[in-house]
C-alpha cells in the first residue's frame, strides 16, 4: 500500500514538473497565439485586445497557477485554433496513438522472443549470422525512413494497403487495425531489432547456467529447456528494455503518424506547437507523460510476476 | 545394467585436443552403490557427466561404450536419450543453490520428469506424487514447500528437493555428481543418511561421486578411485580401506582428518 502511495505522489509530482517546464518553454519561444489567431488580419491593437482577453497578460505563474486549477478539476481548457474543448480533441485522437502502441508492442514481444530464441539456440550457424546481420542493418533505420519504405513497398508494389487511406476506427475497426498494421511495423521494426539483439545474448548466458543442465537432465528437449526453463529467466533484462522502449514509442510514433497520414495525437501536437495552441500541447504532454510513467509502473509489475525473488514494497 | 567400456572423452575447444578420461571401465548392478572418488581435476565428474548424458555433444569426442541396459548412451538416438533421462537415469548436481530454476516454484520442478515421462497421470495424481516425495526425503511441510520458491529455502533443503526431483519417476540409476561437497557436515550425514534409505527402500543403483572418501566409506559397497583421468585403483570398500595397493589411495586414505584422544601430559 505505502508502494502505492509513494508511486502516485510520484506520478503528479512529475506531471506538475512536465507541465511547468512546457509552459516554460512556450513563455521563451517566440510566437504568440493571438498573432496566430488572427492570421492575416493581425494589427498591433487587435493583438493587444486578445491578449488581454486570453489572458496572455498576466504573469507566468499566475497562469500556471490558473491552468493547474482547471486541471485538476478536469478542465484542460479550449482550444486556440480549434475554439472546441481540449478534452474532445484528445479523447478523439487517444485511442488511434494507443493503438498504434499497442500493434507496434505485440509485433516486437512475438516477433523478437522466437528469433532472439532461435539466434541463441543455433549460435553461430548460419540463420543466426543472418538474423544478426539484418538486426544490424534495420537497427540503424530510423521510423520515419521504414516507414516510407513500407509504405513504397507494400502500399504502392504490393498494394497491401492504401497509402494515405486511414481509416477512422469510427468508421470501421478492421480496416483501420488493417491500416494500423503498417506504421507499426514501421515502429516495432527498431524496436525488435534490439529486443531480439538482447534477447540472444541474455538466453546465452542463462544457458550456461546450472539450472539448464538439471532441466536436460529430467529429459527436457532442447526446445523444451529454452522455451519453459531459459525463457522467463532471460526475460528479465528485457523487460526493463521493452519498458524503455514503449515510453520511446510514445514520442517516436508521432513521426510516423505523419508519415502514414494518421490523425492521431503526434498530428494535433504538431500543428498545436506552431499554432502556440497552449492548452492542447499542455494537455498532450501531460498525457504522454502519464503514459510513460504508468508504463514505468507496469514494468515494476511484470518484473515482480517474471522475477519471484524481487517484491515490491 | 550399467556397463561402461574404454571410455575415452577428449575436449576440442582448444587447438591442442585435450583427453579427459582414459579407458574407463564400470559395471554396475541394480540396488548397487558405487563410489567414485579422486581430486578435483581427475575426470570423475565427466564421467559422471557422460554417463547421465549431459555431455553437450559438439567439440568434445566421445569413444568407448556407455551400456544402459544394453542401449548405448553415447550413440543412440536423442529422443532414446530423453526417454531414459529423468526416468531411468536421474541426476544429483554439487550446488543445490543454482541447480534449481530459480523462477519456477519447488512443486512445478519437482514434477517435472513425472509430467515428461508419465503422460496419462492426471494434474492431481502428479501433484499428489511430488508431495509425497517432498515427505520422503523427510521435509517437514510438504505443502509449503511445494508451493515456495527456491531462493525461500536453505542449501540442504534444497538437496532434498533435488532428491526428490530426481527419485519421482523411480529411477534405476542415481548419479549423484558431489551432492554433499558444498552442504555443511551435520548436512552432509543427513543426505547420507537420506541415499541409503531411498537405496534400501527402492533399490535405486547410485554411482557416488566424491573427493570425500570418508563419505565414501559410509556410503558405498564399492569404490572406483580415478587421477589424471585414469582408474588407479577400484574394489570393495575393504579392499581399498584396509589395503590400499596404490600410493594414490593411500595418500587419499591418509587426507581423511580423523577424530583421536590426544593424551594430556
Amino acid at each position: 500500500m505505502k508502494y502505492f502511495a509513494k508511486k502516485l505522489i510520484g506520478l503528479f509530482a512529475t506531471l506538475l514538473a512536465v507541465s511547468f517546464l512546457v509552459f516554460l518553454a512556450f513563455a521563451v519561444i517566440p510566437g504568440d497565439p493571438a498573432t496566430a489567431m488572427l492570421g492575416t488580419q493581425a494589427t498591433p491593437e487587435r493583438i493587444e485586445a486578445l491578449r488581454e482577453e486570453m489572458g496572455l497578460n498576466e504573469p507566468l505563474l499566475v497562469r500556471y497557477a490558473a491552468w493547474v486549477a482547471d486541471f485538476v478539476r478536469g478542465d484542460f481548457g479550449i482550444s486556440y485554433s480549434y475554439r472546441i474543448p481540449v478534452t474532445n480533441m484528445i479523447v478523439d485522437k487517444l485511442p488511434v496513438t494507443l493503438t498504434l502502441m499497442a500493434l507496434s508492442f505485440l509485433l516486437i514481444v512475438f516477433v523478437s522472443i522466437p528469433l532472439g530464441i532461435t539466434c541463441a539456440r543455433y549460435r553461430g550457424g548460419v540463420l543466426d549470422h543472418c538474423i544478426v546481420a539484418a538486426n544490424q542493418v534495420v537497427m540503424a533505420i530510423p521510423a520515419f525512413f521504414s516507414g516510407i519504405l513500407i509504405t513504397l513497398v507494400f502500399g504502392l508494389l504490393l498494394h497491401l494497403f492504401t497509402p494515405g487511406g486511414y481509416v477512422s476506427y469510427q468508421k470501421d475497426w478492421g480496416r483501420f487495425l488493417g491500416y494500423m498494421l503498417f506504421p507499426s511495423i514501421a515502429v516495432a521494426l527498431p524496436k525488435i531489432a534490439m529486443t531480439t539483439k538482447l534477447l540472444r545474448a541474455s538466453v546465452l548466458s542463462e544457458t550456461r547456467l546450472d539450472y539448464v543442465r538439471t532441466a536436460y537432465s529430467r529429459g527436457n528437449g532442447t526446445r523444451a529447456v529454452l522455451y519453459r526453463h531459459v525463457l522467463k529467466n532471460a526475460l528479465i533484462p528485457v523487460v526493463t528494455f521493452l519498458g524503455m522502449a514503449l515510453a520511446d514509442m510514445v514520442a517516436g510514433s508521432i513521426i510516423v503518424e505523419q508519415v502514414f497520414n494518421i490523425p492521431g495525437l503526434g498530428r494535433i501536437l504538431l500543428t498545436s506547437i506552431s499554432n502556440r495552441d497552449y492548452p492542447v500541447v499542455q494537455a498532450i504532454i501531460v498525457c504522454i507523460a502519464f503514459l510513460v510513467l504508468t508504463i514505468n509502473f507496469l514494468v515494476d509489475l511484470v518484473y515482480q510476476m517474471v522475477d519471484p525473488r524481487i517484491t515490491i514494497e | 545394467m550399467l556397463d561402461v567400456i574404454d571410455l575415452n572423452l577428449e575436449f576440442h575447444d582448444h587447438l591442442v585436443p585435450e583427453t579427459v578420461v582414459y579407458d574407463f571401465d564400470l559395471h554396475m548392478d541394480p540396488g548397487q552403490i558405487v563410489g567414485l572418488v579422486g581430486e578435483s581435476g581427475s575426470g570423475k565428474s565427466m564421467t559422471a557427466l557422460a554417463i547421465a548424458g549431459l555431455l553437450s555433444r559438439h567439440d568434445m569426442q566421445k569413444r568407448g561404450q556407455i551400456l544402459f541396459e544394453g542401449t548405448d548412451i553415447l550413440t543412440c538416438r536423442r529422443s532414446e536419450l530423453r526417454d531414459l533421462q529423468g526416468d531411468d537415469i536421474a541426476v544429483i548436481f554439487q550446488e543445490p543453490m543454482t541447480c534449481l530454476n530459480p523462477v519456477y516454484r519447488i512443486g512445478r520442478q519437482v514434477e517435472e520428469a513425472l509430467r515428461i515421462h508419465r503422460r496419462e497421470l492426471s494434474k492431481e495424481q502428479i501433484r499428489q506424487r511430488a508431495l509425497q516425495m517432498l515427505r520422503e526425503v523427510e521435509l517437514e511441510d510438504a505443502e509449503q514447500i511445494y508451493r515456495a520458491y527456491p531462493h525461500q529455502l536453505s542449501g540442504g533443503m534444497r538437496q532434498r528437493v533435488m532428491i526428490a526431483a530426481a527419485m519421482i519417476c523411480d529411477p534405476k540409476l542415481l548419479i549423484a555428481d558431489e551432492p554433499t561437497t558444498a552442504l555443511d557436515v551435520t548436512v552432509q550425514a543427513q543426505i547420507i543418511k537420506l541415499l541409503k534409505k531411498i537405496n534400501a527402500e527402492k533399490n535405486t543403483a547410485i554411482l557416488f561421486i566424491s573427493h570425500d572418501l570418508s563419505l565414501v566409506r559410509q556410503l558405498c559397497q564399492r569404490v572406483v578411485v580415478m587421477q589424471g583421468g585414469r582408474i588407479v585403483e577400484s574394489g570393495t570398500v575393504e579392499e581399498i580401506y584396509e589395503r590400499p595397493c596404490q600410493a594414490y589411495t593411500q595418500k587419499l586414505i591418509a587426507a581423511i582428518p580423523r577424530c583421536e584422544k590426544r593424551r594430556v601430559g
